[in-house]
């Protein structure tokens, strides 16, 4: 069971936008009444640069990265990569372009928990129909610069929390995609250990592919290692 | 598979219900498949190409009505016209049971043995002690017993067997055991038994034999039309008849195995849906990642397949076990394997386990399918 992906055929080039949030709301029913989680938020993310996303508990950062990687589509406006729409993509196209595309950090690691690491490296791999070979290699080579190649074969409840960002790293990067998604990517891990996932994300892995990287956070301490930084409050971008 | 060893106990439990479904069935169908391996082998063993009965009698026994309806005159018409179908041998035959069949009971058999031999009857008949019936017994009132008949009846050698209040029949053979019916007949010539019985003119049917075997399809239509008030039944319409009884007894059978089926497909698709919630942020993950629903639904599927064909396998042992043990259980009574494991049955067996398997995971498979990103992995 694998599945097949659309190759990427645009030319990135610095500083170009990658990722564009056009006039984006979302509005959630409740009850008989609604709540508005964002309001027509516009901002683009340029190639080779981190972005970070900062704001309060409820402000609507992890609605806004819903619906920057696809997992929502929002209420109105328009969400473009490399001028693609995301909303007017079927779930199935939407599923591969994400595959393609985007790679992902939780702050909860959200490790597959009945594959071991190089497995769950293997993962976005196997979806994508990359031949056994070649995504163990993948898969060896990114465990190896997150310094877990002694752990490929453990499972995440044999790792420490540190360890299974390492490999939720490496798996986001496995199919070497353009645009990394990382929320609170060190919220759950002490400052040294945070320290460390955070290298891994920005430097040198991140930007020596003009991979483009959005990181959420509440941390400014984390937010200051971002070229830029987009503050939002209450549903809405503030500056 | 790792998704499933997740909850052993539960997976193993809901393993062990497809078994004992699949099994039960195994063991409900295995009796249809050995009951018609042994009547094919008794009816393949009977030596005419042709069996004539009454048109219109009582359809219910394979050899005839169990009252003897069919007019000896068309011996003499049917010998008449052997030359035109090609007819090599005319002889009628009396049957009657006495008892119940299913242990306690044996067929009763006249056969004018004084123009056919056992063997043309029953190839595969083989005497144990005494001797077989010729044409000097032809109004004696002597027995040939099968062995399984000797037990029951507790017939020995010399013996007399009483068939009404004035007829002794004296045991002059015993056969071997074989592994069919025919242990359970006893032979006698057929006007000892006309004359027992009380029906000088009539038989219960003719047996044909033919000069080209392959002929028998043939002549039996013509002659359908030259005797329009007998029915000509060839060993294959015989098998017809009784493969339909039995598919009737299959479908009985199967419908009673149905039910734990259902039951073990409802424990396999509470098992997988449990899975599927257990799992939901994970096939959040997997959906985030770039999984398509398909592969989503496919996996659960899979998982689903995986457990009900695991249990369709151990159904088939444990059932082929089971039948082991009836065959045990009703060796001394029926003297036949009623219930065999035929790679059909074996095979229909997978099938059934599969498509519980399949229907049984596509709820829960839907459920995962259709999962919200968002609110999977708490997004929201």
């Amino acid at each position: 069971m694998t599945q097949t992906t659309t190759a990427p055929t645009s030319i990135i080039t610095p500083t170009s936008t990658v990722l564009e949030a056009r006039g984006i709301s979302k509005i959630y029913p409740s009850g008989e009444s609604t709540v508005v989680a964002l309001r027509d938020v516009s901002v683009g993310f340029e190639a080779g640069r981190i972005t970070a996303i900062v704001g309060p508990s409820g402000s609507g950062k992890s609605t806004l990265l819903n619906l920057l990687a696809g997992f929502d589509i929002p209420s109105s406006g328009a969400v473009l990569h490399l001028g693609n729409d995301l909303k007017s993509m079927p779930e199935t196209k939407l599923a591969s372009y994400r595959l393609a595309h985007f790679g992902f950090v939780f702050q909860n690691y959200n490790l597959v928990s009945i594959l071991s690491a190089q497995e769950n490296v293997e993962l976005p791999l196997t979806l994508a129909g990359v031949p056994r070979a070649k995504r163990s290699q993948i898969a060896t080579d990114l465990l190896k610069r997150v310094s877990l190649d002694k752990r490929m074969t453990h499972y995440p409840n044999q790792l420490s929390g540190g360890e299974q960002q390492r490999v939720a790293i490496a798996r986001a990067l496995a199919t070497n995609p353009s645009v990394l998604f990382a929320d609170e990517p060190t919220g759950n891990l002490d400052s040294k250990t945070g320290r460390g996932i955070l290298e891994l994300l920005t430097e040198p892995m991140a930007e020596s592919s003009n991979r483009t990287v959005i990181l959420i956070t509440h941390d400014m301490d984390v937010a200051s290692r971002a070229h830029r930084i987009v503050n939002i409050r209450d549903g809405s971008l503030e500056g | 598979m790792r998704g499933l060893l997740r909850r052993p106990v539960r997976t193993l439990l809901t393993v062990l219900g497809i078994v004992v479904a699949v099994a039960s069935m195994v063991v409900f169908l295995s009796l249809g498949e050995g009951f018609r391996r042994a009547l094919g082998q008794e009816v393949g063993n009977i030596g005419p190409d042709i069996q004539v009965t009454l048109e219109g009698s009582d359809s219910s026994s394979i050899f005839g009505s169990p009252i003897p309806d069919v007019p000896l005159e068309f011996v003499g018409k049917l010998q008449a016209a052997a030359a035109e179908f090609g007819i090599t041998q005319v002889a009628p035959y009396l049957l009657t049971p006495r008892g119940s069949l299913s242990g306690s009971g044996y067929l009763i058999s006249g056969n004018p043995f004084e123009s056919i031999a056992l063997n043309d009857l029953y190839p595969s008949l083989k005497l144990g002690q005494g001797r077989f019936l010729g044409a000097a017994d032809k109004t004696a009132l002597v027995a040939v017993v099968g062995s399984q008949a000797a037990k029951t009846a507790n017939l020995k050698l010399g013996d007399e067997l009483r068939l009404n209040r004035a007829d002794r029949y004296k045991v002059v053979g015993i056969l071997q055991r074989g592994d069919g019916f025919t242990d359970s007949f006893i032979f006698v010539p057929f006007s000892a038994l006309q004359k027992t019985l009380g029906v000088s003119d009539k038989a219960t049917g003719i047996t044909v034999k033919l000069r080209d075997s392959g002929d028998a399809r043939k002549t039996a239509d013509a002659l359908k039309i030259r005797f329009p008030e007998l029915r000509s039944q060839t060993q294959g319409d015989v098998l017809k008849v009784l493969d339909r009884a039995i598919a009737i007894g299959d479908a009985f059978r199967f419908g009673i195995s149905l039910i734990s089926l259902i039951v073990g497909g409802l424990a396999v698709a509470n098992t997988v849906m449990m899975g599927v919630y257990e799992r939901t942020r994970e096939f959040g993950v997997i959906r985030a990642i770039g999984a398509k629903p398909s592969f989503v639904f496919q996996l659960v599927v899979l998982e689903s397949l995986l457990l009900a064909i695991i249990g369709g396998i151990g159904g088939i042992f444990i059932g082929y076990l089971g039948t082991l043990a009836v065959n045990f259980a009703v060796r001394d009574l029926v003297s036949v394997a009623i219930a065999i494991v035929t790679p059909r049955l074996a095979l229909l067996a997978i099938g059934i386990a599969a498509v519980l398997g399949l229907l049984s995971g596509l709820l829960p498979a839907r459920t995962a399918s259709r999962l919200v990103i968002t609110q999977a992995l708490g997004r929201n």
